[in-house]
């Protein structure tokens, strides 16, 4: 056996990094056939998205996606927005940029990968920022989009059938479970349809204690 | 009779007092039936504080005192002046220990200004309850405040019983206690459940209870009476605690609104590796060792049921160590149920990686591991059991698998030496990329450990630790029985030695947050990032096979004789030497730690999620 240590800079590594469609996104996922940096090529809201899932993306290794199209306020937003927030739930970085105002409170999106030049949204985001917890009967929320607060704990089934629902685009509706959440920040509506908008804990950072 | 339970400062504020949890449930075992009201003087102290200061001194002070004041005894000396009728008691000497130490007092000393009026408010506040039994549980720096008040109690209605028990009880601590404070009636010394209630069984039928095994209670002329040794609890009789009072209290209170609230369960007693080897500076486990654990049926029911009731996900559990019968029963069943929990357990430092991700996969999030040391000889000194290549392996599977550590690093064993720490400090900056001790401290010595227990082991001419000279005022004859602290002359390594490795895990600390060193499978062999601070950014490049298959066998720790063995199976055969020729390249990288003739890798599989601490 060679006992020396090869020592190269750091760079690209063949396979490091890999092209991708939108419209393909998800099968390749499932295929295994990812690499740590992804390059989304297509609109950022093709349907193909809708199944891309946080795990889907941690178990596949990638670190790091980059949609190389310019994101619009317009009907496909909730769906890139369901997408952001599947990455956010894993940690995994987002590069994307959007065109002019995104039609919505950005506020109200700080604890998902901020956008290029949006300053605000950099320095507000970290892991955790807005997050729900799963319980028996109970789902627990922690919302310190706006400052520090402490988890509140949602009980009536309504509302947690709609954070469930709402974990893909779905229509918006009267109830007034509906119009609490909304009220609250916790789901987002264009008018005709509405997005769940804190992701589920699913990996738990160190200190785990920190959010 | 009517009881009332009572749980003062500095028991933490988000959480439930596991002790009164349990004998509310206990008392249903009393021949007699009995009504329970509890009160929480942690919480009421807080909100006082609260009221007095105009919002000044909050939860984030209160906690200072209660996390770090432990180690000085700063809560005890809070109220002390309030025991003692004195405002000024001993606050030179509090003064002048606090700055020997170069130690923040923190809101102490505005605090002590409130306490006497407090403890006044608090008995008032617990007589409104019309008891005839106040029963205080003292663990830690729950003494004094406990003290203040049962003697306030005591001014106010001297025919209320006031019993104490808790972890400060158990022993001589307990007889000390009753001995040298006479308002105070019975003592529960050990575990409770049986002792109490035999006690409120004897004075609802108008028995003297002396006798009763694990009390000591009053002769006619007030005397000590100690009744025999308790016998130990058997786990059947550790009931599931009943914290629905605690959580109306916290609930009704100003807290809910400022802290998340976390749970306590107990699911076992004891220690069973302490039964086989006791750590040589542990006394947490009392008088009673032996390991007792709750069926894990029973222990999943229990908090199935405690979950439920309070709508609480975190739980922090408070056994001594994990029953490793509950990774294959227990944890699969918490696993099963979906739900999101953040569960802290105690742990061996042994644990497989199988075993790691099953706690994981069951929410378990935060580990304390006992690690100690990173050499294998100090951790022999320390009766430990594990390697020193263990615990490093450890701290990398627990960014792995996501699991949060905390540890400290001790010194100042009896025989150990600076050759025992050298090797170590020197190789810290290589695993600065891994979850660093909360610090290094000097070896305290416990009451009920090895240390106290023969002083042959090193540490012959102890004394009750000098903290408690700023607050009790009693002969050190009387604190060498009631101290559960001691100290005496350093052993083992010098202040130089001790000094170099404090500096070495200071710049850990610093260094961990910008840190990561992981490897990845490519086309070009196995890769290790170097991200590590202090270091140029750089790709090892493990391209000959033999190469990478040896540093993933080192995933392991290993000797470099069985690393040899185990590459020769696979068809990598080289001679010994040329393997420890390697392996001292890769040390040269810092990309292994060695010790004991172990190797263990250092690199992770994947770039840990870390999210920095607000503040």
């Amino acid at each position: 056996m060679d006992t020396t240590l090869a020592v190269r800079k750091p760079g690209a590594v063949l396979g490091d990094r890999l092209e991708v469609s939108t419209s393909e996104l998800s099968r390749r996922l499932v295929d295994g056939a990812a690499a740590p940096v992804l390059l989304v090529t297509g609109t950022p809201y093709a349907p193909g998205l809708d199944a891309v899932t946080g795990d889907l993306l941690w178990q596949a290794g990638v670190r790091e996606v980059r949609i190389r199209e310019t994101v619009r306020a317009d009907d496909g937003l909730l769906h890139f927005l369901r997408f952001l927030r599947e990455a956010a739930s894993h940690d995994i970085e987002v590069v994307w940029e959007s065109a002019g105002d995104l039609g919505c409170d950005t506020r109200l999106l700080y604890h998902l990968p901020p956008r290029a030049g949006d300053p605000s949204w950099r320095s507000a985001y970290r892991y955790g920022l807005c997050h729900y917890r799963v319980g028996p009967g109970f789902v627990t929320v922690t919302d310190q989009r706006r400052g520090p607060a402490v988890p509140f704990t949602l009980r009536n089934p309504q509302e947690i059938g709609l954070v469930q629902d709402l974990d893909r685009p779905g229509p918006s509706d009267e109830s007034s479970a509906f119009a609490g959440l909304l009220r609250s920040g916790l789901i987002i509506s264009n008018g005709r349809d509405a997005l769940c908008l804190p992701y589920r804990l699913r990996r738990w950072p160190i200190p785990c204690t920190v959010i | 009779m009517r009881i009332c339970l009572v749980s003062m400062p500095w028991h933490l504020l988000e959480t439930p007092c596991l002790p009164i949890g349990l004998l509310r449930a206990r008392v249903d075992a009393c021949r007699d039936p009995h009504t329970v009201v509890d009160y929480y003087g942690n919480l009421r102290w807080a909100e006082y504080l609260l009221d007095v200061s105009g919002g000044q001194i909050a939860e984030a002070e209160y906690s200072y005192v209660a996390d770090r004041g432990v180690w000085h005894e700063m809560g005890e000396w809070i109220f002390a002046g309030a025991l003692y009728d004195d405002p000024a008691w001993r606050v030179d000497t509090y003064r002048a220990y606090l700055e020997a130490r170069n130690l923040d007092p923190g809101a102490s000393l505005r605090m002590r200004e409130h306490a006497a009026g407090f403890v006044d408010l608090a008995a008032r506040e617990i007589l409104e309850e019309r008891p005839d039994l106040v029963g205080f549980t003292t663990t830690f720096q729950q003494n004094v405040s406990s003290l203040a008040v049962a003697r306030r109690i005591k001014q106010l209605r001297p025919d209320v019983q006031v019993v104490f028990g808790g972890g400060n009880c158990d022993g001589p601590m307990g007889a000390a206690l009753h001995r040298n404070f006479p308002f105070v009636d019975h003592v529960v010394s050990g575990e409770g459940e049986l002792a109490f209630v035999a006690l409120l069984d004897a004075l609802s039928e108008g028995r003297a209870p002396a006798g009763v095994p694990g009390l000591v209670t009053r002769g006619p002329d007030g005397e000590s009476v100690a009744g025999p040794p308790a016998a130990m609890v058997p786990i059947d009789m550790v009931p599931r605690p009943d914290f629905t009072a605690w959580w109306s209290a916290y609930g009704d209170g100003r807290f809910a609104e400022r802290l998340s609230p976390v749970l306590l369960y107990e699911a076992s007693r004891g220690c069973w590796w302490g039964e086989k080897h006791h750590c040589t500076f542990c006394g947490l486990n009392g008088t009673t060792m032996k390991f007792r654990a709750k069926p894990a049926t029973r222990v999943w029911d229990d908090i199935t049921h405690l979950v439920e009731t309070h709508g609480v996900l975190d739980i922090v559990t408070v056994d001594n160590i994990l029953d490793v019968a509950y990774l294959a029963e227990l944890m699969p069943r918490i696993q099963e149920s979906g739900w999101d929990l953040r569960i802290r357990y105690e742990v061996k430092a042994n644990l497989k990686p199988d075993q790691l991700a099953a706690l994981r996969d069951a929410g378990v999030t935060h580990i304390q591991p006992g690690i100690e040391s990173l050499n294998s000889r100090a951790l022999r000194l320390m009766d430990k059991g594990v390697h020193g290549t263990q615990n490093v392996f450890l701290l990398r599977a627990s960014d792995e698998y996501q699991l949060t550590v905390d540890w400290n690093y001790l010194y100042g064993f009896p025989d150990e030496r600076a050759g025992d720490y050298r090797p170590v400090i020197e190789q810290i900056p290589a695993m600065v990329h891994l979850q660093p001790p909360s610090g290094s401290v000097r070896v305290l010595i416990e009451r009920f450990s090895p240390h106290f227990q023969s002083r042959e082991r090193g540490f012959a001419e102890r004394r009750p630790s000098r903290m408690y000279q700023h607050v009790y005022d009693l002969p050190e004859s009387e604190l060498e029985d009631l101290a559960y602290q001691f100290e005496a002359p350093p052993q083992g390594i010098d202040e130089d030695v001790a000094s170099d490795l404090r500096a070495a895990i200071a710049a850990w600390r610093h260094d961990h947050a910008a840190s990561t060193l992981t490897w990845r499978e490519t086309e070009d062999g196995l890769v290790i990032d170097e991200g590590r601070a202090g270091r140029p950014r750089c790709e090892y490049v493990l391209s000959d096979p033999a190469q990478a298959r040896s540093y993933r066998l080192m995933e392991r720790p290993r000797t470099i004789a069985a690393l040899a063995r185990e590459l020769a199976a696979e068809g990598f055969a080289m001679s010994e030497e040329t393997l420890r020729r390697w392996v001292g390249e890769l040390r040269g990288a810092g990309l292994v730690f060695e010790d004991d003739d172990r190797v263990v890798a250092l690199a992770t599989n994947r770039r840990p999620l870390r999210v920095a601490e607000v503040g």
